[in-house]
């Protein structure tokens, strides 16, 4: 018959394994920091890019997304049909900036090219304190 | 005041974001119609709307200090006690893999140990009309057990006798494991300020697919008599954007014959931002019979 005290481990042991496998979704930081376990938590969620957090962090970060030079030297001069060409901003800190760099790399690739601006790859790199990195590739056809 | 507090908190979060500075808070706001004996009127309200700065920053592989800054603000007048902000929760700890060890204001660890049980926490429904123990007692030192014993979590706190001459001693053990939370806790000379009272609080909570029940148990000792009471809740999720809720309570502890009856729904707009609507009764044998109606709206950020 098994002891009281080796049946009460097993339990335990049990509790605690089937504990350990369960994940937590971060809920909004206010009700993290109202639960009872808040203190063992607080290094699980990233708030950094939500709610006032990612605003504030913007404001701080945010600086004119930077122009890659890689064009300038070139844009004034026509280019061949088939050239391929790379254009970049750095410091994205926000969708928005995304959306504004995007259209302005396209805008740029347009008016680089004679003809149509084609776009072979589109790819982003991470940078310092969370910021984006996008850089398109084109080529004129 | 509120503005140098923002520029502070954004000055702190840009100049430290690898600290991991969090500002967090919510405005939650209600529109109700107040009856309380008989005396009616349309109140705006600000249910414990708060602003607050916490983080965590290793300072070795094994310790890290945390650290939270809480405060209230009424978003309805502006006015919380003749001050903008006045303080909630205010704590500095140390974290190591034996637990933490920290001090300051902060909620007691039996009023913690109902944290999401009470679905009308901070309106008028609050456990605290039928319950001792809502306490948030300042001088405080508790220790809390690590994360690694996993679905455990234990408090020890002991509150100096600074304030009143008298020292006291809150502790709970709570047992949380995927929809199962169970606790069991106790004040000594906590409540009241005064000696020889003690809280023993019993809570459980369970979710069973759309639903969640919840409920606790108290008794509440001291020199002159003793009460206890119960409350039990359920929260039904009709939809991801609807969810209905109602709480019975029924207790000896502050009033004889004291109940408390609350019924209402939530819009979920997205995570962190809901519409909600109540009607509440709170009633005694000797002094309250009041009802409140009301909508209001939340955001957490």
């Amino acid at each position: 018959m098994r002891k009281p005290g080796a049946t009460l481990v097993a339990v335990i042991a049990t509790l605690l394994y089937g504990a350990s496998a369960v994940g937590q979704e971060c809920e909004p930081a206010v009700d993290l920091m109202e639960s009872n376990d808040a203190v063992n938590r607080i290094a699980e969620c990233d708030y950094s890019d939500e709610g006032l957090n990612g605003w504030l962090q913007g404001r701080g970060d945010a600086k004119p997304a930077e122009e890659s030079s890689e064009l300038k030297a070139s844009a004034d001069s026509a280019v061949a049909v088939g050239d391929e060409f790379t254009l970049s901003r750095n410091t994205i800190a926000s969708a928005l900036d995304m959306l504004q760099a995007r259209y302005a790399l396209v805008r740029q690739a347009t008016e680089h090219c004679e003809g149509a601006a084609a776009l072979i790859e589109e790819s982003y790199m991470p940078e310092a304190r969370g910021a984006t990195g996008l850089y398109m590739k084109f080529y004129c056809r | 005041m509120r503005v140098p507090f923002l520029l502070a908190a954004a000055a702190l979060v840009s100049a430290q974001a690898s600290a991991d500075v969090t500002v967090y808070g919510k405005a939650n706001v209600s529109l109700q119609h107040a009856d309380e004996a008989g005396n009616r009127e349309i109140e705006l309200q600000s249910n414990s709307s708060r602003i607050g700065l916490m983080g965590q920053e290793s300072l070795s592989d094994s310790v890290a200090i945390l650290y939270r800054f809480e405060y209230e603000t009424s978003v309805d007048d502006g006015d919380k006690d003749g001050q903008t902000l006045t303080q909630r929760n205010i704590y500095l700890g140390l974290q190591t893999a034996g637990g933490t060890l920290m001090g300051g204001v902060f909620d007691s660890p039996l009023k913690t140990a109902a944290a999401g049980v009470d679905l009308f926490n901070d309106l008028e429904g609050d456990i605290r009309s039928i319950f001792a123990g809502e306490n948030r007692p300042k001088n405080i030192v508790q220790y809390v057990t690590p994360k690694s014993l996993g679905p455990v979590t234990a408090k020890v706190a002991y509150i100096t006798k600074e304030v009143d001459g008298i020292d006291g001693v809150s502790a709970s053990a709570a047992y949380k494991l995927e929809d199962l939370y169970l606790a069991m806790a106790m004040d000594q000379d906590v409540e009241d300020n005064v000696d020889n009272t003690d809280t023993y609080r019993l809570v459980g909570a369970y979710s069973l697919g759309a639903f969640q029940l919840g409920g606790a148990y108290e008794k509440y000792e001291r020199h002159i008599g003793s009460g206890d009471g119960y409350f039990a809740s359920l929260k039904w999720s009709l939809t991801d954007q609807w969810i209905l809720k109602t709480q019975y309570g029924q207790s000896d502890i502050k009033v004889e014959g004291r109940e408390s009856f609350s019924l209402g729904g939530d819009y979920i707009f997205s995570k962190t931002a809901k519409a909600f609507a109540y009607f509440t009764t709170n009633q005694d044998d000797a002094i309250r019979d009041d009802d409140y109606l009301g909508v209001g709206l939340e955001m957490k950020f």
